[in-house]
């Protein structure tokens, strides 16, 4: 059977083809489109879309394969996607999904025999202080407990589901916050609430009294780095666009959130879109580019939805489209949804998803803002970086200055999760003691427990031990000690947890989200995986401390990307600081927090 | 140069290259997988990793890829350092997690790049204790076999197919490390390259499925270094046998010609030559004389015996047929015979005047012939009337890379170093051509073309006579023709090194006429313009230099006895008029190893030598004079056709030769004796040092080991004796360098080119200045021309089972309206009086086909029909 898409369906693709400087760039929008009128991606579907976008369907299989996020004709009415990474199961994530599977009778993958529902256990889904979550279709679920989910279970069955919209909370606390000052407000996504505080306003100030030049050096002097993981100075980034080249320039907004532990950048997309909308146009005027693009990660319909309404209304009002601000400077936003993939984060292989393809990173040099997408200068900027921007231009870098350290300004949004009595969004100024904000902002360990460990920079950073934790929270105190600010997602790990299991946990993530792409970390992390849930399960050897170690030397800075280095790092800091732990499991060869040793797997030991 | 430091030890070095390319040049050993002399680095394997110093001060140092860090000036680097070696042994461990231990049950076992780069690094103890991951293999048609269970992924195998061939239907699927390569669904692969798969992945999940069949090691193999037979490219391969059965074909490295890569005919249609040498008897390889008179059985002599009769009770006139399927020798040997007056050259009357004009043009004129590598490094092309990836399909992968010379130049001059392969397709993006596309009907290379456009022949010639004029107003103008294509003649002569490319397969004088006015107005423009004329067969150049009379005339001819050499003149004539001739001829001698149409009307057959089972010399399309050589020894009575004729001469009281390099002596071209050493000196062994079973093979025979063939016309043995690693590249029989087992030892020898060209350019200006009318349609009748399919049309390997398979079935191709009009549609049928016999053709509908022509499919008996021509079409 030949697929066709009806007509509304048609100029869409059309439309939104135009947006792009290739054709073969709609191809994962395309794909949605798909998804939308069809419910599913088939294999009809993709020479379908194959055919409209110009590329092979063996293209198109390659690159619906890369992803996880494209539904499939066999999934079930409903999927369930539950998060079981590390933030989600210190709250019962991964207990949350064998209950589901036992209840349903079907493992991950798997659809009920009568089709209704598809049960998925996915990595971070970015809504950790709400954990255990999980997301049903385009909707998530926060704070879930067995019977909640069985009654959920129960109403899709009879047919009586209906989604509901979870709200928002964010914990007080001593610091005045900069970024998440509106976000509860009532309607603050919206541009009249925007407006009503004074939005768009530095927008018009850059546009219309600054000199490109000025913006960027304003930006410099306000000393702002990027906040989306490696800390990089946004002014020094943008100074890199070769002011000669002819090509178009462009600007990226990286909305792809999904370090575990890190659920910051939802929050603003959710609630304050149009402060990423006025940082992207001073962003794009300060480097010379008119066309923005904003890569959501595919698991935020809802963002993207938010982001869409936004973009349209910063159209309507004129300050997106030919003429923002009176000016002539021609800027245009496209909201573009990636289909689950880690890797999309990392800039290169975010480019490379949004040029159409499989998200493979790219090797550097040359550095996107030199040839990046399309091969044209690109700046990529974490959303919360952007949202930043207007507020420098607004009050001034000296304003900015005022939080932070010296080589660390500002305010930053710390993400808590795990076992603290108080997880969420703690916006602080950067350089406070990771003590104060597990301790005193977060209100420390949950029911008075003990401290094991704190994860300070999203599942990436190098853990910290109690011993550890009156490190300064800026970027290069965390450096100092071997580990890093990254998205600043803060996990706390109380005495009940198991560092083997944890670290398994986190392997099982690098696992699957590697892009295949590098021997070392391709291999090197399922190997690690591997030989963690052998050690978990009471199966280990003493030389398996040696060995994972021994691959971690091969993984550290020896592939395209750095996920193979994300993955090292928490294995080296946790294999070396909770060394006695292993040992235990090894010796007593069970878990010594769980109770007896799980059967030996049939297969293990085979060659 | 630059000199670099590689352990202590300095050395010069190509600058240009990048380190492991480097490395490999100074013939150190240094392990890789994702890299490729032909497809440059992307860096991914990590398996090349060095120790590179800052200066030597720095005793530190850093581990970069020696894939990605260009051989720079001053550059110093190790490979011995103890934690490049720790870490290449690791990305060995990393790549053996998955990988099977099957290697004995294996194809690829013997010659794995895989197990060799393993012994290389050293990794020896297993640290993996988990069960490996399974994947499901793909039926991916007759030539190749899938194991995807053994895949390393170094994405070599999808940037071949997909960026390098340009195939569409593999690529790579998943992620982490459950990554696939292979088709979206189960079924036979595109490309009309993948075969290259097999070389191409450095181990066992592509396979030759051929091969599968009748499956030797490579150490088991005996090998001769050979000239692909079934195009007029000639491509190098290598061929090999074990126990008298030939078992497969790899490519042989001549830079000048293949490269790295041959087409899949090229590669799979030797198991026709494989059916005809193992069982002599069921081939009827015996001679074989229709009256039965005096033959005794299986006897060599009695053959020549029973010619003896025909020809000394002759006194008659005796003539000879030659061909372009045999070699310079074979058919030097018969115009001695019969002498230059009765010597025809057996190529069809059509293809006769086509290739001497294009002779003509190559000597004569101011334009090369073009190489393969010249036409990969061209930076415009115009392709006039070719279906290349049909009639020379290696050319089709030659003009692909040729699109990218445009963007290489800007890129390269932009800083990024062309080995860089990732960064120079990211930064080429679909940039590509100039690439200009003039044919009758759609070809596979149309996605890459600049523009493409459809006419009849004539038509295609007056727009290329128009594309000359427009470059140089010298060249003769056409009245009244509206160029389709624009801007065509600027990008041709903006170009530096553009090529035309022409050849016989549309069957038109002026076309060929209109390529060479482009191709020399360039020149008078002064472009370095080369042409590159496709001809049908791996010798016709060889035999349009050779001479002799048309076919048409031998037909006339009041010969008594006819000597036919490997020809079947049923292809090259009307059957009529073959028929007529056949039957008028006394005695009609037909040296062959196949069994035709024309051995069938033969008084006596003699069975003569595959290319497998001779040497000789072909000349290619670009007037390259190259050798071949057998690898298996011929079994009596079988003999190179030009020892036949030897052995008649002899028997008429005259002069024959004792060996190959006898033969070209008396032939006085030392250019053609040059194309390889002479039967001398050291002793160059065909058998690997690895060869088994040496002394056991004929063990149920005699236990003693019996002296090894004589080998009179080459310096190579059929022994595993002699003195191989300096054999000069015409010489080299296989690739293998201690350790490194597989194909990739190619880069251990010399990378010199081989053979040598015959025809070099003069200086005639003059263009030509004909200009043919425009072409118009008649009513009720097509202008029908021959459709080329690369598996089908050439003979010698039509019949090989994997190329039967891939054939289709022949087909009359044309425009909907057209077919409509006659009531018919696809499927249907149409019939035809040709010579005055009826022809039934399957439809094809082909909606690209210019108003009034239609298209032929060029297979088995259409080859004789003389196509191009009128024929009045009807439903059938």
């Amino acid at each position: 059977m030949t697929l066709e898409f009806n007509k509304q369906t048609t100029d869409e693709l059309e439309a939104l083809c135009k947006r792009y400087p290739k054709r073969e760039a709609a191809l994962l929008p395309a794909l949605r489109l798909l998804e939308r009128e069809f419910g599913s991606v088939s294999e009809e579907g993709m020479k379908l879309v194959a055919r409209l976008i110009g590329v092979s369907p063996a293209t198109v299989y390659g690159v619906v394969t890369f992803y996880t996020h494209y539904r499939r004709p066999t999934d079930g009415k409903f999927m369930l996607q539950v998060c079981a990474t590390v933030p989600c199961a210190l709250k019962g994530g991964v207990s949350l999904y064998k209950h589901l599977s036992g209840r349903l009778g079907i493992t991950n993958g798997q659809t009920t025999p009568d089709g209704v529902v598809t049960l998925k256990k996915v990595e971070c889904l970015a809504n950790c202080d709400n954990a255990p979550c999980m997301q049903v279709n385009d909707w998530y679920y926060d704070r879930l407990t067995l019977p909640v989910v069985d009654g959920m279970i129960e109403s899709m069955r009879a047919g009586t589901w209906k989604p509901v919209r979870m709200g928002y909370n964010i914990p007080k606390h001593k610091y005045e916050p900069v970024l998440l000052k509106h976000v509860l407000e009532k309607d603050s996504e919206t541009i009249a609430h925007y407006l009503g505080r004074g939005g768009y306003k530095a927008a018009e100030k850059a546009l219309t009294t600054l000199k490109p030049a000025d913006v960027i050096d304003i930006v410099k002097k306000s000393g702002l780095r990027g906040r989306g993981g490696a800390g990089f100075p946004t002014g020094t980034k943008w100074s890199f666009v070769p002011q000669a080249s002819p090509k178009p320039r462009y600007l990226v907004l990286n909305d792809d959130e999904s370090e575990p532990g890190t659920f910051k950048d939802k929050m603003l997309t959710e609630r304050d879109p149009h402060a990423i909308i006025e940082g992207a146009m001073i962003a794009a005027y300060a480097i010379g580019s008119h066309d923005i693009y904003w890569y959501l990660r595919g698991e935020f319909p809802l963002g993207a939805k938010i982001a869409q309404q936004a973009v349209d209304e910063a159209y309507a009002r004129g300050f997106l489209g030919p003429n923002p601000c009176g000016t002539g400077y021609r800027l245009d936003i496209t909201v573009h949804r990636g289909a689950g993939a880690y890797i999309c984060g990392e800039e290169t292989g975010l480019l490379s998803s949004l040029e159409g393809q499989r998200g493979n990173p790219k090797i550097k040099p040359p550095f996107p803002a030199v040839e990046g997408y399309f091969r044209c200068p690109t700046i990529v900027n974490n959303v919360a970086t952007i949202a930043s921007v207007p507020l420098i231009i607004a009050n001034g870098p000296e304003w900015f200055r005022k939080w932070g350290t010296e080589k660390s300004p500002g305010t930053m949004i710390f993400s808590v999760s795990g076992h603290v009595e108080r997880p969420g969004l703690f916006e602080a100024p950067l350089g406070i003691p990771l003590r104060e904000l597990v301790f005193d902002l977060a209100g420390g360990v949950k029911g008075g427990r003990k401290l094991k460990a704190v994860v300070p920079g999203g599942i990436s950073s190098g853990v910290l031990t109690p011993e550890e934790i009156d490190v300064k929270m800026d970027f290069d105190s965390l450096a100092a000690i071997k580990s890093m600010l990254g998205s600043a997602g803060v996990t706390v790990l109380d005495e009940t947890v198991c560092m083997v299991d944890t670290l398994w946990n986190t392997l099982r993530f690098f696992h699957h989200e590697s892009c295949g792409q590098c021997t070392p970390c391709r291999e090197g992390t399922g190997w690690l995986e591997k030989i963690l849930r052998r050690i978990e399960n009471g199966h280990g050897r003493p030389e398996d401390l040696q060995l994972l170690l021994d691959i971690c030397d091969g993984m550290v800075g020896r592939t395209i990307c750095v996920l193979a280095d994300a993955a090292a790092m928490p294995t080296r800091s946790i294999v070396t600081k909770f060394k006695a732990e292993f040992e235990a499991h090894i010796e007593k060869k069970r878990c010594p927090m769980k109770g007896a040793a799980a059967p030996q797997p049939a297969t293990a030991g085979a060659h | 140069m630059a000199r670099v430091v590689i352990d202590g030890k300095s050395y010069e070095v190509d600058g240009r290259r990048n380190l492991l390319h480097a490395c490999l040049s100074l013939k150190l050993d240094l392990p890789y997988f994702c890299w490729h002399p032909a497809m440059g680095s992307v860096g991914a394997c990590r398996q090349c990793a060095v120790k590179q110093f800052k200066d030597d001060r720095d005793t530190a140092g850093r581990l970069v890829m020696a894939c990605m860090t260009p051989a720079a000036d001053g550059t110093r680097i190790s490979i011995d350092d103890p934690e490049a070696k720790a870490f290449r042994a690791s990305v060995i461990e990393w790549l053996m997690l998955n990988h099977p231990h099957d290697c004995p049950v294996c194809d690829e076992g013997g010659e794995c790049h895989l197990q060799d780069m393993t012994v290389m690094t050293g990794h020896v103890v297993r640290r993996n204790r988990f069960p490996k991951r399974t994947y499901h293999n793909q039926d991916l048609g007759p030539f190749l076999t899938h194991e995807m269970n053994r895949c390393i992924q170094c994405y070599r195998c999808v940037r071949f197919y997909r960026d390098y061939a340009g195939g569409r239907d593999f690529d790579v699927f998943g992620a982490h490390d459950q990554v696939y390569f292979g088709r979206a669904e189960d079924g036979v692969l595109e490309s009309e390259f993948s075969g290259n798969l097999v070389e191409v992945c450095p181990t066992g999940v592509f396979t030759d499925k051929t091969l599968a069949r009748h499956y030797t090691r490579k150490w088991d193999l005996q090998w001769a270094p050979s000239i692909c037979a079934h195009c007029g490219l000639g491509c190098n391969t290598s061929v090999a046998e074990r126990g008298g059965m030939l078992r497969r074909v790899m490519n042989r490295v001549n830079p000048e010609v293949n490269g790295h890569f041959l087409c899949d005919r090229g590669r799979f249609g030797y198991e026709r030559a494989q059916r005809v040498t193992e069982d002599p008897e069921k081939e009827k390889r015996t001679p074989e004389d229709s009256e039965k008179k005096g033959l005794s059985e299986s006897s060599g002599s009695s053959g020549v015996k029973r010619f003896s009769e025909f020809s000394g009770s002759l006194c008659g006139l005796l003539i000879g047929i030659g061909s372009p399927r045999a070699s310079m020798e074979s058919n030097f040997a018969l115009q001695t015979l019969v002498g230059k007056d009765h010597f025809y050259s057996g190529l069809s009357d059509l293809d006769a005047s086509l290739v001497s004009l294009i002779l003509d043009i190559l000597r004569n004129g101011p334009a090369r012939a073009a190489s393969l590598q010249d036409v990969e490094n061209a930076d415009a092309v115009f392709i006039l009337g070719e279906d290349v990836t049909n009639t020379a399909p290696r050319l089709a992968l030659s003009l692909r890379q040729s699109v990218r010379q445009k963007a290489l130049e800007r890129i390269g001059k932009g800083g990024i170093p062309l080995w860089h392969d990732a960064a120079v397709r990211e930064a080429m993006q679909d940039e590509h051509g100039p690439l200009f596309i003039a044919t009758p009907y759609a070809t596979r290379l149309d996605d890459v073309a600049t523009a493409v456009w459809r006419a009849a022949p004539d038509d295609l010639a007056r727009l290329g006579l128009a594309v000359a004029h427009e470059i140089d107003a010298e060249a003769p103008a056409v009245s009244g023709f509206r160029m389709p294509m624009n801007s065509m003649a600027d990008a041709l002569r903006d170009a530096r090194r553009p090529i035309v490319v022409c050849g016989t397969s549309c069957g038109s004088v002026p076309l060929i006429q209109a390529a060479a006015n482009v191709a020399w107005a360039l020149r008078r423009q002064g472009r370095a313009a080369d042409l590159c004329f496709t001809v049908p067969e791996c010798n016709t150049m060889g035999a349009a230099l050779l001479g002799g009379g048309r076919l048409g005339a031998a037909f006339e001819a009041e010969a008594d006895t006819v000597i036919i050499l490997e020809n079947d003149l049923y292809g090259r004539a009307g059957a009529a008029q073959v028929d007529g001739f056949l039957g008028r001829v006394k005695h009609v001698v037909v040296l062959d190893h196949l069994r035709t149409r024309t051995t069938s009307k033969a008084h006596l057959v003699l069975p003569a030598a595959t290319f497998a089972e001779s040497s000789g010399t072909t000349v290619n399309n670009e007037g390259r004079a190259q050798r071949f050589f057998q690898v298996l020894p011929s079994r009596e009575p079988v003999m190179a056709s030009w020892r036949w004729i030897s052995e008649m001469l002899v028997a008429a009281g005259r002069t024959g030769w004792a060996s190959l390099d006898e033969v070209l002596a008396a032939m006085g071209d030392a250019r053609i004796r040059a194309a390889a050493p002479p039967a001398a000196g050291q002793r160059i062994p065909r058998r690997p040092p690895r060869y088994s079973g040496r002394t056991a093979m004929a063990a149920h025979v005699s236990v003693h080991e019996a002296p090894p063939p004589p080998d009179p016309d080459s310096p190579l043995a059929f022994s595993m004796e002699g003195f191989s690693p300096e054999a000069p590249p015409p010489l080299t029989p296989f690739f293998w360098w201690p350790g490194w087992n597989s194909i990739q030892a190619a880069h251990k020898f010399a990378d010199g080119p081989s053979g040598v060209r015959l025809i070099e350019p003069g200086q005639r200006g003059a263009f030509f200045r004909e200009v043919p009318a425009p072409f118009t349609p008649r009513r009720g009748e097509w202008w029908v021309v021959p459709v080329h399919h690369i598996f089908g049309t050439e003979e010698q390997s039509a019949m090989a089972p994997a190329i039967v398979k891939r054939s289709v079935e022949p087909t009359l191709a044309l425009r909907p309206e057209d077919a409509s009009d006659l009531g018919v549609s696809t499927g249907g049928a149409v019939q035809c009086m040709l010579d005055e016999r009826t022809y039934r053709f399957r439809v094809q509908l082909r909606p690209e086909l210019p108003v009034g022509v239609a298209g032929l499919s060029l297979m088995g008996a259409t080859k004789g029909v003389g196509l191009p021509c009128w024929m009045a079409l009807r439903r059938a």
